[in-house]
């Protein structure tokens, strides 16, 4: 691009009109663009900066003042004065010094500004990045009631600093990478030295540097990046995600590298096991029982969640020897005059209330409440009385509904779904055996995956309390 | 440091598993009075196979039984046997697909087609070798810690519902030593210990001989005790009588539980206990017969799991017309026509020949 130009024009490429026409023609005309002439010493400058990326105050108090100190000076050469600016000006400012045009253009759109002086061939670049961004505010999601209640923020910056806080630990390091070929989004990784396996921080590396994605704007999509793809379909997270910078101080204790993207207040954390999505930072903030106790009560609703409603055809179609006679006669008179069998009397309220909760997530704030009288009396309570579903039914689905949310991350429960649905069509079909067969093949998938070589699931070796040396 | 290797426990956990599967549901086979003694004697002459298999391996540096075979037997035999173990793996993994299959049209379906059952097996036992064998080595802990769980809980609530009586193993030894020894050679040895044999395949990712022999041992020594103490239970509950009559014993003791007439019917609940066992079980062999196809016939990894497991399942249908030919064939012929050959007199003769073969030190 340097050289076609310097063709053309066939003058100096550092002459201040042969800069503003490159700068035009790169950018064309776009509006966030200041091109601002300025006296650097004695001679002619010029500043650049997308008006976007910084704010004007900044640059009036840091940047321009100090090129106004800088004329006072008595003459001196080109080299001297750019070597003033660079030494004293701006020692403060993080700055640096390129010996060609080639990266200017690039560096402008990350938010720095560059100094030009007319004729001279190296261009000052100084760091003027100052954005607005939500302040620390608490997590809306993973909440405790005991514990640290600050939360990630969009900006990459401060959720660096609030981990850095955290550990004041020469050892912490943080690497940046750029995703997306359209949108460069910076990307950086958190670990702690010698704590963390290189093996496994190789292949982080490796996924990033090796990615063909065009833009990024959450971190979802790194999850998707850094999910493990190697044996099959794998419908269990193996990225552990937080907005909570606690949780991931703790999990990166335990040798795991953060993921962070900017513009995301979602953290992710690889290698994920099983038992981390059972986990809330809570749990180390009490009393080790109560900790212990909540967790054991998580894995009880997880399995609960999944086979209560195929449990529930199962038994109450194929196996009634299996429910106590007094309980069988109950859920029998219940059930007279219901006009379904119970397979689909439980499949239609549980696509009910799968309609109900996206509607809930999605619907805007100032209508919610109608959802839920709507969802409550009418679907629940009406379609008991009108005898379209029993009782035990509403018990169940209900039941079935509020133990998948007790997972702490938001994003398995939601996997969940597909397997309670599958075991529901495995139980209409052939009974126990199929609801059996269904949690073979769930245990089958879970001890089959591995997060990053790390097994997701295994009872007899733990991986994260092993240390390396 | 990725974990390649498959850690003791688990390892432990997978023999364990194996070895109980089915052989805890079908108990020992009840052909004298003392049958829960025939167990514990067995016991001592299974662990000769430790010997032979612990020696088998060390002689020739932890190598897995396909290329031992062909070590020891050149090449074309060598494959021939190689050929004849994976059939003989695959002839097993039916046979316990057929058992679990007898076990649930008997305890929880009885209208349900059976190729539509076995399918569904054989697909997720395909799955589950897909893994490989650490994966299954993780699954089994898992299984094992449910089948420890319910059967601690199955001798628990029969106590509470008093059906335990111990005068029901009585008159001990009516007819002398001698039936029950002889028992133990002809049934126990061979089923489940002898069909240990199939680790062997694994043992370059599972440790070696030494490995072999102390996690083997200890997982001998375990299911000896678990089947001891089961044959126990249902000898206790059932009498002996009611025992030798009864096709699935441990089933027919569940029955039995009664606590407030609220918890009963747990046959169920354990018939679904063996599924998991068998499921593993059926994993390992045809694994095993999986890796013995591409060690012959140099495919991709993982290439025949699917069509071996559906072929398993027709197996396990077209084996035998029904139930009683499909016991007599177990308790009978398959002992002195496959797992005696198979699994004393083949591994035996190769470790002659390589002991002949490659003598100490100029191995290899």
């Amino acid at each position: 691009m340097n050289t076609e130009n310097q063709n053309a024009i066939g003058e100096d490429p550092y002459g201040l009109e042969n800069v503003k026409k490159q700068f035009d023609q790169v950018f064309g005309n776009t509006a966030d663009l200041a091109v601002v002439s300025v006296n650097v010493g004695q001679y002619k400058g010029l500043l650049c900066y997308l008006t976007t990326m910084t704010n004007t105050d900044f640059i009036i108090d840091h940047v321009l003042n100090d090129l106004a100190l800088s004329e006072q000076k008595e003459p001196m050469g080109k080299e001297e004065t750019f070597h003033l600016l660079e030494t004293i000006h701006y020692a403060v400012l993080k700055h640096e010094t390129l010996q060609s045009m080639d990266t200017v253009m690039d560096k402008i759109v990350l938010g720095k500004a560059a100094i030009f002086i007319d004729g001279f061939q190296k261009v000052l670049v100084l760091e003027v990045r100052t954005l607005n961004s939500r302040s620390i505010e608490e997590p809306s999601t993973q909440n405790v009631v005991r514990g640290p209640k600050e939360g990630f923020t969009e900006s990459a910056d401060t959720n660096m600093s609030l981990i850095r806080r955290r550990f004041n630990n020469v050892n912490l390091r943080f690497e940046r990478f750029e995703l997306g070929y359209k949108t460069h989004t910076a990307v950086y990784i958190a670990y702690l030295n010698g704590d963390v396996d290189e093996h496994i921080l190789k292949q982080v590396r490796d996924k990033l540097n090796n990615s063909h994605i065009d833009s990024l704007f959450d971190s979802a999509k790194i999850e998707e990046l850094l999910h493990s793809k190697n044996k099959g379909v794998i419908l269990f997270p193996t990225v552990y995600n937080s907005e909570r910078p606690d949780a991931i101080c703790s999990h990166m204790i335990n040798r795991r590298i953060a993921v962070l993207v900017d513009g995301s207040p979602f953290v992710l954390i690889v290698p994920s096991l099983f038992s981390d999505f059972f986990k809330s930072p809570e749990d180390e903030y009490q009393w080790s029982l109560i900790g212990a106790f909540a967790r054991c009560l998580r894995y009880f609703a997880f399995i609960l969640s999944l086979i209560v409603p195929a449990l529930y055809i199962a038994v109450t179609s194929y196996h009634q020897e299996l429910v106590p006679t007094i309980l069988l006669t109950s859920i029998a008179a219940q059930r007279e005059g219901i006009p379904f069998p119970a397979s689909i009397e439980i499949l239609l309220m549980e696509i009910t209330f799968e309609i109900l909760r996206e509607a809930g997530t999605r619907m805007p704030r100032l209508v919610g409440p109608t959802i839920s009288i709507v969802g409550a009396l009418v679907l629940g309570e009406a379609a008991v009385q009108a005898g379209v579903v029993s009782n035990i039914n509403v018990i169940v689905v209900s039941m079935t509904a509020i133990s998948g949310f007790v997972a702490p991350i938001y994003t398995f429960g939601s996997k969940v779904r597909f397997f309670r649905f599958g075991m529901i069509i495995m139980a209409s079909v052939i009974g126990l055996y199929g609801l059996v067969l269904g949690c073979c093949l769930l245990m089958v998938q879970l001890t089959r995956i591995e997060s990053f070589g790390v097994p997701y699931v295994s009872l007899f070796s733990r991986w994260d309390k092993r240390r390396t040396t | 440091m990725v974990p390649s290797k498959t850690n003791a426990v688990d390892m432990f956990a997978m023999q364990l598993v194996f070895l109980l599967s089915t052989s805890i549901i079908f108990g020992t086979p009840s052909v004298v009075p003392d049958s829960w003694l025939v167990g514990i004697i067995a016991f001592f002459p299974a662990c000769l196979f430790i010997v032979i298999y612990g020696a088998m391996l060390s002689s020739q540096k932890n190598l897995g039984l396909y290329p031992l075979l062909e070590k020891a037997w050149g090449k074309v035999v060598g494959r021939g046997f190689v050929l004849i173990y994976a059939t003989y793996f695959l002839y097993i993994a039916a046979r316990n697909i057929r058992d679990m299959i007898e076990l649930i049209m008997s305890a929880l379906l009885r209208m349900s087609p059976v190729p539509v059952l076995t399918t569904l097996f054989v697909l997720i036992i395909a799955y589950a070798t897909l893994g490989g064998i650490q994966a299954i080595a993780r699954f089994a802990s898992l299984v094992l810690c449910i089948v420890l769980a319910m059967l601690f809980m199955l001798a628990v609530l029969l106590m509470f519902s008093s059906s335990i009586i111990l005068e029901q193993m009585l008159p001990f030894l009516s007819k002398g030593i001698g039936p029950v020894v002889q028992s133990a050679f002809q049934h126990s040895i061979w089923f489940p210990y002898g069909e240990i044999i199939v680790f062997l395949v694994f043992q370059q990712e599972l440790g070696g001989a030494k490995g072999f022999r102390r996690v083997t041992l200890y997982a001998f020594l375990s299911a000896c005790f678990i089947l001891s103490i089961t044959d126990l239970i249902q000898v206790w509950t059932l009498g002996i009588e009611g025992k030798k009559y009864s096709s699935f014993a441990l089933l027919d003791a569940a029955r039995l539980i009664n606590i407030a007439n609220i918890i009963t019917r747990m046959d169920a609940v354990i018939a679904l206990i063996i599924i998991f066992g068998t499921l593993l079980k059926c994993s390992v062999f045809l694994f095993a017969c999986a890796e013995g196809l591409t060690h012959i016939f140099k495919g991709q990894q993982g290439k025949y799991n699917f069509p071996l497991a559906l072929l398993a399942g027709a197996f396990s249908i077209l084996v035998t017309r029904n139930s009683a030919e499909h016991m007599i064939e177990g308790l009978k012929y398959v002992i002195y026509t496959l797992h005696i050959p198979l699994q004393l007199v083949v591994p035996l003769l190769t470790l002659l020949l390589l002991r002949i073969r490659y003598r100490k030190g100029e191995s290899t």
